[in-house]
This record gives C-alpha cells, sequence and structure tokens, in this order.
C-alpha cells in the first residue's frame, strides 16, 4: 500500500515536472506573445471589426455590416473612384519599382562580388549601403531639392526646365528613383552575402566545364539565390502595395500620385474622418497583398 | 581624477551656465508692453495648486512667432501658477491628433481651431460650451463684431471664441506694376480677374525686370479652394444650402464663372507667354517673395513673410478681384477660434484658469494681427497701431468678408473643390461643367456619410 502511494507521487510529481518542462517553453515566448497580441493581433482585429462600421473617430462605432465595402465597389461612387484610382497608382509603382528594387541590387551584389580586392569591395559595398540609413523623409528631401523645377540641381546643371511636380509620368520617375536610390543597399547586403556563401569549387568547376560569366550567372548563381530573391520580391511587392511616405511627401499633380495607403490616410484623418472607410479600404488592400503574395509563393516555389 | 571627469567637470560648468545665460538672453527680447488684465487676486487660487494648461494649435508659420511671444511673457509673469504648455503641430496633424485623442479623451485644455470646423465638433457633442468661462473673465458678445460673435454661438451657448479672420488675398509686388494702372485701381471695387490678367501681359511687355524666370503670377494650383469659394460667393452663389446641408450648389452658374475665372489665369498666361507657376512644383510664395512675380494669391496668414519681413519686394496686399463685371468684390475668410473639448482632465479649476489665459491672449490680439491676422473686436479694429497695418483695409470692408457656413457639412463639401479646381487649373480637366458636376456628386456622397 504504502509502495503503490509512494509511486504514485513519484508518478505525480514526475508528470508535474513534465508539465512545467512542456509548459516551459511557453513562459519565454509569453514576453513576445504579449506584445504580438496587443500590437499586432489586436489591431488587426480591431481594423477588421472598424471596416464594418461607421466609425468617424467622434463618435462611438455603429455597425453597418457591408456598408462600407458596398460604397467602395460601387462604380462611381467617390469611394470607388478613389479606391481604384490609388490602387492604380499603387499598381503602377508596384511593377515598376519593385523589379527594379530587386535586380538592380542583384546586378550590384554579382559585380561587388567580382572584385577581388577586399578593401575596393568593401568601400563600394559601404558607399552603396549608406544610402539605405536615411530615413524616407530625409531621402525625399535630397530629392525635392535636387529636382525642384526654379533652385534644384538637376535643372540648373543641366540648363534644362523640367518641372517633375507638373507630370504624371516624371513624378513617378521621381519617386521610383529615390526609392530605388535609397533601397538598394539593404537588397544588395542580402545577394551579396547569399552569393559569397556559394562554394567557389562550384564557379571553379563550372568554368573548367568551358561555362562563361553569363552562363555562370544563369546556371549556378541565380538558382542558389531563389531563397533571397523570394525573400526580396514579396516583401518588395508588399512594400510596394502599401507605398506611403514616398509620394505623400515628394507631391506631385493633383490626383496623379495618390497611393491606396494615401487615400487610407486622408479617409482615417481627413477634414471629416470616416475611420469606417478607410478600414474597409486597407482590409481590400490587405486581400490583393495576400493574394499577389500567394501566387508568387507559388510560381517561385513551383520554379 | 582621470581626465574624462575634469573635462565633464569643466563641460558642467562651462556650458550649463552658457545655456542658462542664452535663455536669459532670449527672454528680455521679449516685448514687455501687453496688457495684462489680470491681478494677483486673480491668480491666487491657484499659488497652492497650479495648473498647466495644454494649448493645442496649428501655428507653426511665421506667425508662430507672434503666439510664442504672448506665451512667453504669461509664463514669465504667472507661470508659477498658470503655465501655459504652447503644443503647435501643422495643421493636418494638429487635428490628426485632436481625432485621436478623442479615443481616450485625452483632448488639450484649450485649443486653437478654424471656424469651419467648430459646426463639425458640435454636431458630435465634442465641444464644452464656454458662455460661463468667458462671462466670468469679461469676454462679452458687445466687444466683438456681431457677425464673428454669433458664428459660434449655438442655441444660448458659445462653443467657440474668434481670434481673427483669415481671409483670402492676392498679393501683388508695387515694383512690377505696368504703366497705366495704379494701386488705387486694384483696390477698387471694379477690378477684375481680366483685369489682374491684363496686368500681367503689360507687365510682361514693359517691364524689364521680368526675364525668362519671372512670372506674372506665382500661381499655387494646391491652394484653389478658397479662391474658388471667394469667387463663387462674389457672384451670388454658395458651396452649400442651408436648407439641405448634404446638397452641395456651387455647380451652378455662379461656380461655373467661378471656376472659369480661375482656369483662365494660368491659361491666358500661358498664352501670352507669361509662366504661370507652380505646377505643384514650385514654393510660390518664395518665388514671389523673391521678386520673380507680379500676383500671388494665398490667405492673409502668409503677409508674416511676404510683407513685413520681406526687404526684397515692395509688396501690397488687396482682396481677390472680382470674377466679373457683374460680380461683388469680396472674399472668403475663415478664422482662427478658442476652443474648450470635453476631456478627462477637465475640471472648474482648470476652467477658471483657461477663461485667464484666453482673456490675456484677445486682450494683447495686437500682436496675433501683427502675424496677418484681421481684426475681431471693436476695440482692437480702432485700435491706430493695428490700422497702421498693411492689411487693415480689411477691417473697413469686413460687410465683404463671408464667413463659413454654420453647417456641419460646410467644410467637407468646400475641401472636395479643391481637387477638381486644381485639375481644371492644371489642365488635367478640361469641361469645367463636367467637372463641377463630378466634383459636387463626389461632395454629395462624402456629406451623405457624415
Amino acid at each position: 500500500m504504502i509502495v503503490r502511494e509512494i509511486s504514485t507521487n513519484n508518478i505525480n510529481q514526475s508528470n508535474k515536472k513534465k508539465g512545467l518542462k512542456a509548459f516551459t517553453p511557453y513562459l519565454f515566448l509569453l514576453p513576445h506573445l504579449i506584445f504580438f497580441a496587443i500590437f499586432v493581433v489586436y489591431p488587426f482585429l480591431y481594423g477588421i471589426y472598424i471596416s464594418f462600421t461607421n466609425f468617424d473617430l467622434m463618435n462611438s462605432p455603429k455597425f453597418c455590416f457591408f456598408d462600407n465595402y458596398i460604397k467602395i465597389l460601387t462604380f462611381g461612387s467617390k469611394y470607388s473612384k478613389d479606391f481604384f484610382a490609388g490602387l492604380l497608382h499603387t499598381f503602377i509603382y508596384t511593377v515598376t519599382a519593385v523589379p527594379l528594387i530587386v535586380f538592380v541590387p542583384l546586378i550590384l551584389a554579382v559585380l561587388l562580388y567580382a572584385i577581388k580586392n577586399e578593401k575596393l569591395r568593401n568601400f563600394f559595398q559601404s558607399i552603396l549601403y549608406a544610402t539605405s540609413i536615411l530615413s524616407v523623409s530625409t531621402v525625399v528631401l535630397i530629392f525635392t531639392w535636387l529636382l525642384d523645377r526654379d533652385n534644384g540641381l538637376f535643372n540648373n546643371l543641366f540648363m534644362v526646365d523640367i518641372n517633375f511636380k507638373g507630370n504624371e509620368i516624371l513624378t513617378w520617375v521621381a519617386i521610383i528613383s529615390l526609392t530605388l536610390w535609397s533601397g538598394v543597399g539593404g537588397n544588395m547586403i542580402i545577394f551579396l552575402s547569399s552569393i559569397s556563401s556559394i562554394p567557389k569549387s562550384q564557379y571553379e568547376a563550372a568554368s573548367l566545364d568551358g561555362a562563361n560569366a553569363v552562363n555562370r550567372f544563369f546556371r549556378l548563381t541565380l538558382p542558389s539565390l531563389r531563397f533571397p530573391l523570394t525573400f526580396s520580391l514579396i516583401t518588395g511587392v508588399i512594400g510596394g502595395f502599401n507605398v506611403f511616405g514616398q509620394p505623400f511627401l515628394f507631391g506631385g499633380k493633383v490626383g496623379s500620385y495618390e497611393t491606396v495607403m494615401m487615400e487610407v490616410y486622408e479617409y482615417a484623418f481627413g477634414s471629416s474622418p470616416m475611420a469606417g472607410m478607410a478600414s474597409a479600404m486597407s482590409v481590400l488592400l490587405g486581400l490583393i497583398i495576400l493574394a499577389a503574395s500567394v501566387v508568387q509563393f507559388k510560381l517561385m516555389k513551383e520554379k | 581624477m582621470s581626465y574624462k571627469k575634469i573635462g565633464l567637470l569643466a563641460l558642467t560648468l562651462f556650458v550649463i551656465p552658457g545655456c542658462s545665460f542664452t535663455s536669459s538672453a532670449e527672454s528680455s527680447e521679449v516685448e514687455s508692453e501687453y496688457i495684462m488684465n489680470i491681478t494677483n487676486d486673480d491668480v491666487a487660487d491657484f499659488v497652492d495648486s497650479p495648473v498647466t494648461i495644454k494649448f493645442w494649435n496649428p501655428i507653426t508659420g511665421p506667425d508662430a512667432g507672434n503666439l510664442q511671444n504672448l506665451v512667453k511673457f504669461w509664463n514669465d509673469t504667472y507661470g508659477d501658477y498658470i503655465r501655459i504648455a504652447n503644443d503647435p503641430l501643422a495643421e493636418n496633424d494638429h487635428y490628426t491628433r485632436i481625432f485621436t485623442s478623442f479615443s481616450d479623451n485625452s483632448t488639450a485644455d484649450l485649443t486653437l481651431i478654424h471656424s469651419s470646423r467648430v459646426p463639425v465638433f458640435q454636431r458630435a457633442n465634442r465641444l464644452r460650451p464656454m458662455t460661463s468661462m468667458l462671462s466670468k473673465v469679461g469676454i462679452s458678445s458687445d466687444q466683438y463684431l456681431e457677425s464673428i460673435w454669433n458664428a459660434n454661438v449655438y442655441g444660448e451657448d458659445v462653443y467657440a471664441l474668434a481670434w481673427d479672420i483669415i481671409p483670402t488675398v492676392f498679393y501683388y509686388n508695387r515694383h512690377l506694376i505696368p504703366e497705366g494702372y495704379t494701386e488705387e485701381m486694384i483696390h477698387s471695387d471694379d477690378f477684375t480677374i481680366e483685369d489682374m490678367e491684363e496686368m500681367m501681359k503689360l507687365a510682361y511687355v514693359h517691364s524689364p525686370v521680368l526675364t525668362k524666370r519671372t512670372y506674372g503670377m506665382s500661381f499655387n494650383y494646391a491652394f484653389t479652394e478658397n479662391p474658388f469659394i471667394s469667387l463663387l460667393y462674389q457672384g451670388g452663389g454658395k458651396p452649400v444650402d442651408e436648407s439641405a446641408p448634404t446638397v452641395p450648389t456651387f455647380n451652378g452658374p455662379e461656380g461655373y464663372a467661378a471656376a472659369e475665372a480661375l482656369r483662365s489665369i494660368p491659361f491666358t498666361s500661358n498664352a501670352d507667354g507669361i509662366k504661370v507657376t507652380s505646377e505643384s512644383g514650385s514654393n510660390h510664395l518664395n518665388i514671389f517673395a523673391q521678386g520673380r512675380a507680379l500676383f500671388t494669391i494665398d490667405g492673409l496668414w502668409s503677409t508674416n513673410s511676404l510683407v513685413l519681413n520681406n526687404d526684397k519686394v515692395d509688396t501690397g496686399v488687396a482682396f481677390l478681384p472680382k470674377v466679373n463685371d457683374n460680380a461683388t468684390r469680396c472674399t472668403y475668410g475663415d478664422s482662427h477660434v478658442f476652443a474648450t473639448f470635453t476631456n478627462k482632465n477637465q475640471s472648474e479649476h482648470k476652467d477658471e484658469a483657461i477663461g485667464l489665459v484666453i482673456k490675456f491672449l484677445v486682450d494683447n490680439s495686437l500682436e496675433w494681427y501683427k502675424g496677418g491676422k484681421v481684426a475681431v473686436r471693436n476695440a482692437d479694429i480702432n485700435n491706430e497701431t493695428y490700422k497702421a497695418l498693411p492689411w487693415a483695409f480689411v477691417s473697413q470692408k469686413l460687410d465683404k468678408v463671408v464667413l463659413p457656413q454654420k453647417l456641419y457639412t460646410f467644410s467637407t463639401i468646400c475641401n472636395t473643390t479643391g481637387e477638381y479646381i486644381s485639375k481644371l487649373c492644371e489642365g488635367t480637366l478640361t469641361d469645367v461643367q463636367d467637372a463641377l458636376d463630378k466634383c459636387a456628386s463626389d461632395a454629395k456622397d462624402l456629406a451623405e456619410n457624415l
């Protein structure tokens, strides 16, 4: 009897220890989970909830079901015009800026890797990365000054009279240029480190087999960069769809540069806030980004 | 003692007193001729329980210095008992902060907002009546212009106190006025947009100053809403009818004439070889301030940089020209108003302090008007120093300054016009009536959602 009790106690203690042990990892995760729940999960869910209300930041939100979504998707309404015009600009930005922000750093990384002198390589690497540490507002300020019609360096240096903010295409050229200028360094570092991790013996073997530089790039370097490329493309597309700071701060002709996120901001905090409508636009944009990411991921996985 | 510690000590001994010395030197620059109608007895209640008044405002431009001077003088005098925590933000951010602070009821104790916004906040029950607070410090309707006082009265209560009027105006460069034109003509009730355009052409022909990079008008395409509303009123129209607040009325014949007149400024000018800036790209005020434009259109708030602190250009300021011969020359003007939002920190004790602060600020409105504002108190309008200000003429023509309509949809409906009028001026849209109709449809969509 006593033996039984002792063994039962031992089993209980062992179970308790096991339970505690199983629980321990979650304790380590808890601080992160708490912050994640407060700052990510709750705002995310609250944002979705708000999109089904007529919340105006002044009065308590009142449930209006799909009213906001219907208004956005009703052709010809103010909300529909703003959302789809914003979406078009966002799409133009994404399809032009993202390939550039991925492939220009890739080419730069390959060129840097080709530099044999380590000091020289580090020098160029630092120069190219330096622009990435600047904030969006600083970058826009630099480009605003460079491209100013009257006092800008560009017009005065080349003795021309180009108004980068007076023409839709030129405005986007400027916005994409400044994005590329400031964003090239981050991806370049990722690609450079990935290229560096490819065993040199593979390049030597390819060379012995008669592969030239172009062949080595397409048959060896590029396949080895599938994961960093997937990462850069997906984060680039997500960033592209969420673009806000660059066009918002740079400006341009009215109605020619507004993105979805700018419309969301305007609806949320404009002269008469419509946070419910802004949230509905955000949710729709989120769904579009999700769909784009899934398609990209599947395509990259297949190839 | 290590060299590091000695260095730190030296830094403490020399740099920190140096900072305080600079501070006291700055304080001596502040004008000491302000009126202080508040006595020690008034602040006696705050000796044992001092308060800090959180003061939010959108004054970040050249006029910010005028407000800072007033706040500094108050804080130097009574700051130990009632301290003003002046917290300005750019206009958009200022309103964003107000809206977001409603969620936890943490709005400032005293806020400066625009009169056109009052109906929106009042309708949402976010504003507290100021009637009792103002009467306790002796501020009453008889001291103010009737229209400006009544603009913020709802029922029996005052919900905001106007501090100024900020009309839309146009600035002219006296050196560039062409032969055959005088300042009297510019200020005359018959002066039209067409006359203005003629002047731009003549200035181009006759003035040797106008070169490739000098303009007849430095026109800001992003500031078209207020000029449009002004020209609309000139023709007898208005943005919205009181009887149907969600239905915009700016797309009638008066609106058409106003939009067409505004659109003609860049187009006529370009056709005659006079460049119009900015196509949203250049800073129109800089160009004018550098003496490179005959005209520019802006609010009176730009006076500080264009008139008072501008040695390069001899600048004049006038009402916007008439939209056409049949119209009446008038202009639209919003105003800055003191408002108290409902918030979790409100108390009778604090309200008493807010009242005293408002009294001090309005008693010294002259300092505020120097920053490009039109007087609203009867006493100030007749003040000799105020009369000497270049824009004091507006006070003699106050019947021609149209204030915002007291409607919760007014600011939203007016805001919608900016985008379309800008597109017409930029040439993105060409059919004026179609643009106005689409704009009215958009404005109606928004107004119905309020």
